[in-house]
């Protein structure tokens, strides 16, 4: 404590990590909590997010702390042009290569603190991962039990069922 | 927030049923059986749901609404429509009404200069007939142009046959 450039967040399961006060900004949500709170040296709780997630949260932060600038800045291109250009590196690539909890926790803990690049980042992840599988081979990658019967699957392909839902 | 969510669904399976009373009458068996079992009740009382395999990944029904349209919204409207494919949970949920917000933001965001959807068919079926190319009578592959006028593509068998 006492530097006034370092927070500690506490995660729900009580694990402590100081970290850079320009890093904890990436978090729109915490960003805001600081404003709010202003000088501070009370560390800040995080319930909704365990250790493991934590850390890896943090661990991307750290890595894309200079380019946070330039997502801050003037940007006023808006949500599509956000989604549609967000850059997946190799970087990004390896930090998501994590078992699949744990990277659904991590998409799901950015989205609630509000961390924009790591949302785009997981969810492109996601995207490419289902990305020219067939109906089978996204059960075997997310455990998905097939519940249709051998007729019901035939009739999908045809797909008349939802065809007048409007 | 989820109080807001709740009546927004409320207000849909009854606009849904007063607009199309076929689906309805289909979708409110599944949903009793479905929706209720799986979805609603088993985030509130996890003693009752069966002793399930924890599933890893993307459990649409424990997924917060806003991550999952993150998600969908980046996917493509072929994959969306394969995915719905996949089991009934999914297919409920991305054949619901509410989800059509899903559909269109894919939609939007891979195939930017196709048209809107027709006010007459539903996101998803928009999608079966641009992006799938089989036949909407037989399922043969490969039917390369679709009649608009019937908003359908027909095999060339199928095509002379009616």
């Amino acid at each position: 404590m006492g530097d006034s450039n370092r927070l500690t967040l506490v995660a729900s399961d009580g694990g402590k990590f100081v970290v850079d006060k320009e890093v904890v900004q990436m978090s729109v949500l915490l960003k805001n909590m600081i404003e709010d709170l202003g000088e501070t040296d009370e560390s800040i709780p995080i319930p909704n997010v365990t250790s493991p997630v934590l850390t890896k949260v943090i661990e991307f932060c750290e890595n894309h702390r200079t380019d946070a600038a330039r997502t801050d800045g003037p940007n006023v291109d808006g949500d599509d042009a956000r989604m549609r250009t967000a850059v997946v590196s190799d970087w990004d690539r390896q930090f998501f290569d994590v078992d699949q909890d744990l990277m659904f926790e991590i998409i799901v803990a950015a989205n609630y603190l509000d961390i924009k690049s790591l949302v785009d980042v997981g969810c492109k992840v996601v995207a490419d991962m289902i990305k020219g599988k067939s109906p089978q081979e996204i059960r075997d990658l997310f455990d998905i039990v097939n519940d249709f019967s051998p007729e019901e699957e035939a009739a999908l392909r045809k797909e008349n069922e939802w065809a007048n839902d409007r | 927030m989820p109080p807001r969510k709740k009546t927004t669904q409320n207000n849909l399976h009854a606009e849904v049923k007063a607009a199309a009373p076929v689906w309805a009458e289909r979708s409110t068996t599944r949903n009793k059986t479905l929706t209720a079992g799986t979805r609603t009740r088993s985030t509130r009382t996890p003693v009752r749901s069966k002793p399930r395999v924890r599933r890893r990944g993307l459990d649409v029904s424990n997924m917060p609404w806003d991550v999952l349209l993150e998600i969908f919204s980046v996917m493509h409207p072929r994959e969306l429509l394969i995915l719905a494919r996949t089991s009934k949970e999914y297919r409920e949920f991305l054949m619901s009404r509410n989800a059509a917000r899903f559909w269109k933001a894919a939609r939007q965001q891979s195939e930017s200069d196709l048209p809107d959807c027709p006010p007459f068919l539903s996101e998803p079926a928009y999608a079966n007939l641009v992006f799938f190319a089989h036949c909407h009578n037989c399922t043969a592959p490969n039917v390369k142009t679709v009649i608009w006028e019937f908003l359908a593509r027909y095999c060339q068998k199928c095509k002379e046959y009616t």
